[in-house]
């Protein structure tokens, strides 16, 4: 119930600049196409 | 964590800033068919995300893969063309598909390149034609490589505690993703906007 009443509180503009900036996180991700360490298992 | 993904965060990071420098708003629009992010990464993340199917998949499937998630990702740019910072990031996206189309479908990278990233593993191991590892990006020989000067060929300074090779592209999506975010953080009052007190 704190939970809903948490999310109920949350102004709807943040939850859309959460939303953009995770989609744009996610379009870098998929979009770019850097070579990297990891891609042959070294960190 | 890529140095794309801190472009988001210091974007968002100088936009709020920004905004609240000069008592401004921070307006960020939403997105058309936003949607189509998710998707475009569903290809992606089978290929060369999950360890349980990426090393199974053959390189053309990898490719096709990675086509078809930059196509996916072309048309949500597109889309978007007239938000700011989506011409850069458009261009990128152009630039590395491009690249990738005239080379078989995944980010050539050349042996030299590669012995220069991970100088951790014997130069020999890099031949032209192998996959590096199970990532995006194919060895090949710079003379071989259509439109070389858009392969993977920058490598970050040795101060920077992330090592990775990027494309022309890469950088661009990088600039442009930035300057969406930080843009966003210019606007003056208008309607659906978030205020300065973040």
């Amino acid at each position: 119930m704190k939970a809903i009443q948490t999310l109920t509180l949350i102004d709807p503009r943040y939850v859309r600049l959460a939303l953009v900036a995770l989609t744009m996180i996610l379009f870098v991700i998929s979009a770019a196409a850097p070579g990297s360490p990891g891609d042959v298992g070294i960190r | 964590m890529s140095l794309l993904v801190l472009a988001v965060l210091a974007g968002l990071a100088a936009g709020l800033i920004h905004a609240r420098s000069t008592h401004s708003t921070y307006d960020i629009k939403d997105l058309n068919y936003a949607w189509l992010v998710p998707i475009a990464y569903l290809p992606q993340l089978v290929a060369f995300q999950l360890p349980a199917t990426r090393s199974k998949l053959a390189a053309e499937h990898a490719a096709a893969a990675l086509v078809i998630s930059q196509l996916i990702l072309l048309g949500f740019a597109w889309s978007n063309r007239k938000q700011p910072g989506f011409g850069l990031l458009g261009l990128g996206l152009v630039l590395n598909l491009a690249v990738i189309l005239l080379n078989g479908g995944l980010m050539p990278i050349s042996p030299e390149t590669a012995a220069r990233l991970i100088p951790e593993v014997s130069p020999e191991t890099w031949k032209s034609g192998n996959r590096l590892g199970t990532g995006k990006d194919i060895l090949m020989a710079t003379k071989d490589t259509r439109l070389w000067w858009l392969a993977d060929r920058f490598l970050l300074p040795v101060w920077i505690p992330y090592r990775a090779a990027y494309s022309i592209g890469d950088i661009l999506i990088a600039a442009g993703v930035f300057w969406l975010l930080w843009s966003s953080g210019r606007q003056k009052n208008r309607a659906g906007l978030i205020r300065r007190e973040i």
